[in-house]
């Protein structure tokens, strides 16, 4: 095949033939990447130069799309796969075999210590008792605890709280001096975490629907694309959400990126919604500019049944008369 | 809630995004890294849709996305410590999700693909969504990649989904950039052999 552009800047593959150079663009087009104009003047001339072109991009152009984010939740929910990541992060390591053998070990020998400790604190105590009596007679102080109990004529109290030389038995999850590392939060409730990530992190749909509302009215397109993306990828269900699909195929449509606008405008689509009517005049729109004139004639012949009295039917009807 | 779709203006060529981490990025990925629970679901927040398209695009199941992007979650957790905001917190988070994915389907010992499927009959073709953009196709984009050995489906999702280069794709599989290259030409002329072929045979068939 004779090249089309002698001036490619196409960075994807340096030798790739127009064919694949063709594919790579529909995709990163669907894929909501900037087009540069070279880029769209080959493409321009490549589905000139190839008719079934047209059609075979809608291969590429889904590859593009694979993996969107803006596609309905077929499985987990966003905040039931947080929930459930975070409460993982934040579960201990379960002890293995050796480790817990090691540890009841270490809580043995510690058990061990403390016991010996203990005794040798009664032995001191034992023997402290013993010279406390001539030690308080040479200074003239009594001892703390008399070793022979003082009569007073009232029947002799037992002893409160003498020390005993027997060691105290000390259980193993008892010893004072058990270096007990320091507890470990059990995972918080899933709804807890839930509404941590929820309340604290995350804008609302309203918060981006405004954000990508005051990013248009500041002519900053690239952000309000971005809002716009992020709306439809936090809050797909929400009328927001949905919403932005129109809103995004406009400004695909607007920057030329027709299959782009497709995807979010058939996107929409896929379930009734109250923007139907727009959502189905620029997809009329998206085909023209992609010259799928059967699919486009077929849209308008759909969007006439659903919509006839719109302010679009009028157009539309004489558009579908002339054959265009 | 209503929104005016019609007072869309013409706007301005995007300009070229801002690829760099800015410090607060940088700073709440380090309390991530030492454990802080709010600023880990920050960090989760923030990366999830790009695992989520990752995961979705090279698994085929809703069941093998989310398990994958869970663990794709947990790793970015794991790694958070090694963010130096030199790439976008997005691009870095995105190579982990890949790997992860990469991983995750080497694990999985998937079976064989399918033999390359027959030609499709006609209610095949007149069963095409007639809202799908791809809807001259006679089916799923998913059956088409079914139809590519392993590696070239993974280069190929790797590039027209994820929109990887030849180079990036080279180091996320471990292979050279011109075996790369071989695996996207021959699944791409796979690919478009079989569409084109099923457009033509669809065209046959409406005339």
């Amino acid at each position: 095949m004779k090249p089309i552009d002698p001036h490619q800047d196409d960075s994807l593959t340096e030798d790739a033939t127009e064919d694949d150079r063709f594919a790579a663009l529909v995709a990163a087009e669907a894929r909501g990447e900037p087009v540069s104009p070279g880029d769209a003047a080959f493409r321009r001339r490549y589905e000139e130069i190839h008719p079934d072109a047209t059609a075979e991009a809608g291969l590429w152009a889904a590859l593009g799309t694979l993996g969107d984010t803006g596609e309905p939740p077929a499985g987990l929910g966003d905040a039931d796969l947080l929930a459930r990541v975070l409460q993982r992060a934040s579960t201990p390591i379960r002890p293995t075999a050796a480790r817990r053998r090691g540890v009841a070990v270490t809580v043995t020998a510690v058990a061990l210590a403390a016991t010996l400790m203990v005794a040798f604190a009664a032995e001191l105590r034992a023997r402290w008792s013993t010279l406390g009596a001539p030690l308080a007679a040479a200074t003239g102080s009594a001892p703390q605890t008399p070793s022979v109990p003082v009569t007073t004529g009232e029947p002799p109290r037992p002893p409160v709280a003498a020390p005993s030389v027997e060691p105290t038995p000390v259980e193993l999850g008892a010893a004072p001096a058990l270096p007990v590392p320091a507890p470990i939060a059990a995972p918080a409730p899933i709804t807890h975490l839930e509404a941590t990530h929820r309340d604290l992190l995350a804008p609302s749909a309203d918060e981006l629907l405004r954000r990508a509302q005051d990013h248009l009215g500041g002519g900053r397109a690239r952000e309000a694309v971005e809002a716009y993306r992020e709306l439809v990828a936090r809050y797909p269900a929400s009328g927001e959400g949905r919403a932005a699909l129109i809103s995004l195929g406009r400004l695909a449509l607007d920057d030329g990126h027709g299959a782009e606008a497709l995807g979010y405008l058939d996107r929409y689509l896929r379930s009734p919604g109250p923007l139907d009517e727009e959502a189905r005049y620029w997809r009329i729109e998206a085909l023209r500019r992609l010259g799928r004139f059967a699919a486009e004639a077929a849209a308008i012949d759909e969007f006439l049944a659903h919509h006839p009295a719109s302010v679009h039917a009028e157009r539309l009807r004489t558009r579908a008369g002339s054959g265009r | 809630m209503a929104v005016s779709l019609f007072q869309h203006t013409r706007w301005p060529a995007l300009a070229v995004p801002h690829d760099a981490a800015t410090e607060s990025d940088l700073e709440r990925v380090g309390r991530a890294a030492r454990g802080e629970p709010q600023a880990q679901a920050w960090l989760l927040q923030q990366v999830l849709p790009r695992v989520r398209r990752v995961t979705r695009a090279l698994l085929g199941t809703a069941a093998d996305a989310d398990d994958a992007a869970q663990l794709a979650l947990l790793a970015i957790l794991r790694s958070a410590s090694t963010y130096r905001g030199e790439a976008s917190l997005a691009a870095w988070a995105k190579r982990i999700a890949v790997r992860t994915t990469l991983r995750y389907l080497a694990g999985e010992r998937r079976t064989p693909s399918a033999p390359v499927a027959s030609e499709p009959d006609g209610e095949e073709l007149a069963a095409a969504d007639p809202t799908n953009p791809s809807e001259a196709l006679a089916r799923d984009v998913r059956e088409y990649l079914d139809e590519l050995p392993e590696a070239q489906r993974t280069a190929i999702l790797l590039q027209h989904a994820l929109g990887h280069s030849v180079e990036e794709i080279a180091a996320l599989t471990g292979v050279s950039p011109d075996t790369v290259k071989g695996r996207l030409k021959l699944g791409t002329a796979t690919l478009r052999k079989r569409a084109r072929q099923e457009i033509a045979i669809g065209r046959r068939r409406q005339s």
